[in-house]
């Protein structure tokens, strides 16, 4: 057998140093931004029974599933997604629990892409759930924590394309389209070929009038403006409902001070089967798919047996690294620690002086090595900001690593 | 205003999009020497082009190092990539088919067990799949056509184009697949970010494309 002491499988990955470092600050500070709008963080299994991962939707998910048998042969599965484990943690509850619950995670998920296609396996998540409450306050306040979070974290250029999963559904049903094509048009937009859409919407018998909006809304974004002219060219009263839904909407996220953000996207191609009402994706520059995606999605809930309608998002924290680091490239600097070097008859003093630096909020490192030149190359090369160095009695020699530059304090001077 | 990426499919297709966009006024003239270079810039600073093997541009595009990809629709089958699928340019038009000796139909409709030599495992895998027909699938990386006349396997899944290999060989087509030719994929985020950029330039192939075929 290989011998793979050293290796890690394809599709997961260590996080050291400073990318470490940014992972916990990023996640610390999402967190707060949930945390602030009064979502409860909850943790769930990493491995559940298969079920809660493919019920609804089991076809589509099972092939990319981690799965899982136990000792006793049941069937089990990795954690594929966080939505679906809230769900039945909801849907487990007596049914009086009051509503709304909030939710918040960030939490760690598993899934298979295609064989190399060099894509994360594991990969991170946080997210927030909304459930027991159907109201445009609802999901434009799911799209302002997104957007809160996300800025926490220290981006600013982005855009959420917002479109609206109930449009596109009344459109296409209204158009007295047979079962048959409907199902064709749904597997078309679901592979994203617009090629296949196309001749299978100009084969369908559909008035010129509506084939020609229809062939537009394959591809379609823009701002406010284009709703409004969309909706002036809807025939489907109840697909003018759900525009008119998007247009209420703007509204709250204007009230909310975040609208220059949003765009529209009625895009046939960006429809998502899960999805109820609205739904959106949050994209940067420099990263090829969304930052974050989200929307309601009324009838995930029923299927763990409670009809409860649900909003959310999940932030992929992987890509939000990436394009945090695209900007600002990590540096392998630790200025803002420092060293305490220190003999047998100083180490008691150096100890209640690191304690008292710590308490202030410092980052104080003890130093093992028998001579200050060791403990000096050692701070060099792992670039710590100062040295301090109890020589002895109540006078500290603080050495500036980056300058070499020495001042010579006392005790009570630091404390 | 920002740049847009092109991936395109090395050889035939690549020269074809080049003449294409030619004719909506982008033209890139570093492309056109003999070069040694990896990415080119059109005459107007807008736009960038690579050329790669065909079956790395749905990759490409999929990371989003590209925006746009020109390639076959074999290609955009086998690799299964998260690509938006945008545009039939309907050049380099062909077809996946099954090809053998002509005395294998017989077989082929019979149901049994048989092997399959093909490039393309993913699309040969799908398609006996729909049929529920129980297969052999041999991976080949070129000249598939030797598959059956030295009896490595029954029947090839393939690209047919005038069907000359094969009749030289002594093959036939034997069930069509799914008819091919050149397409235009997007990056899913550069749809969106880039949006009115990419609409334009489809905009603009598609009229072309209407007023050639008026």
């Amino acid at each position: 057998m290989k011998n793979y002491t050293l290796h890690i499988p394809e599709g997961v990955k260590d996080y050291i140093g400073p990318e470490a470092a940014l992972k916990d600050k990023i996640q610390e500070q999402i967190k707060e931004a949930f945390r602030s709008y009064s979502y409860d963080l909850i943790e769930t299994p990493t491995f559940e029974y298969l079920n809660v991962f493919t019920v609804g939707e089991g076809e589509y998910q099972q092939p990319r599933l981690y799965h899982l048998i136990s000792r006793q042969g049941e069937m089990m599965a990795l954690r594929s997604d966080m939505t679906r484990a809230i769900a039945r943690v909801v849907c487990t509850q007596k049914s009086n629990t009051s509503l709304p619950q909030r939710y918040g995670y960030i939490a760690s998920s598993f899934r298979y892409p295609a064989r190399y296609q060099g894509k994360l396996h594991e990969f991170t998540q946080a997210g927030i759930e909304l459930i027991g409450k159907n109201c445009l306050e609802a999901d434009a306040e799911i799209i302002k924590v997104a957007i809160a979070a996300i800025k926490q974290a220290g981006l600013k250029d982005f855009s959420i394309h917002i479109g609206s999963s109930q449009f596109l559904e009344n459109m296409l049903s209204d158009l007295g389209l047979s079962e048959g094509v409907r199902s064709q048009v749904y597997e078309a937009i679901e592979r994203k070929d617009g090629v296949k859409l196309k001749n299978i919407l100009e084969l369908a018998q559909i008035d010129e009038e509506t084939l020609k909006l229809l062939l537009e809304l394959t591809q379609c974004a823009g701002s406010i403006e284009l709703l409004a002219s969309i909706k002036d060219r809807m025939t489907s009263q109840r697909a003018k409902k759900a525009l008119g839904d998007l247009e209420d909407l703007y509204e709250i996220i204007k009230e909310y001070g975040v609208s220059e953000h949003v765009l529209f996207d009625f895009s046939l191609l960006s429809y998502g089967k899960y999805y109820t009402g609205m739904m959106f994706q949050i994209f940067c520059e420099g990263i090829g798919s969304a930052l974050a995606e989200g929307g309601r999605y009324d009838r995930l809930l029923n299927e763990f047996g409670r009809d409860l309608p649900a909003v959310g998002v999940g932030i992929d924290i992987n890509l939000l690294m990436q394009r945090l680091m695209q900007i600002e490239p990590l540096e392998e600097v630790q200025t803002n620690r420092s060293l305490i070097v220190s003999y047998a008859n100083t180490r008691k003093v150096s100890i209640q002086v690191g304690e008292e630096l710590r308490k202030q909020g410092m980052i104080i490192e003890n130093s093992f090595f028998d001579s200050f030149e060791e403990a000096l190359n050692y701070a060099k090369e792992k670039k710590i900001g100062g040295i301090l160095h109890f020589i002895e009695g109540a006078s500290i020699e603080i050495y500036n690593v980056a300058t070499g530059q020495v001042d010579v304090k006392s005790v009570d001077e630091l404390m | 205003m920002e740049q847009v990426t092109f991936a395109l499919a090395k050889g035939r297709l690549a020269k074809k999009a080049m003449e294409l966009l030619k004719e909506l006024g982008i033209t890139c003239k570093e492309m056109e020497g003999e070069s040694r270079k990896l990415l080119f810039t059109s005459d107007d600073g807008k736009y960038r082009f690579f050329l790669s093997k065909a079956s790395d541009v749905p990759t490409y595009v999929d990371y989003g190092v590209a925006d746009i990809g020109i390639v076959g629709k074999d290609t955009i089958l086998e690799e299964n990539r998260s690509v938006y699928e945008v545009l039939d340019l309907e050049f380099g038009k062909c077809k996946m088919a099954v090809a053998g000796k002509p005395e294998m139909k017989e077989l082929l409709e019979s149901g049994k067990f048989i092997r399959v030599a093909t490039k393309y495992p993913a699309i040969a895998k799908s398609y006996f799949e729909k049929f529920h027909r129980p297969v052999e699938i041999i991976k080949l990386n070129g000249s598939v056509e030797l598959g059956p006349i030295v009896g490595l396997s029954d029947v090839i899944v393939d690209i047919v184009e005038s069907g000359k290999t094969l009749e030289e060989n002594g093959l036939v087509v034997l069930a069509d697949i799914e008819p091919l030719s050149a397409r235009c994929i997007v990056n899913t985020a550069s749809m969106k970010v880039k949006h009115d950029a990419i609409r334009n330039l489809l905009n603009n192939i598609e009229d072309l494309r209407r007023r050639e075929n008026a």
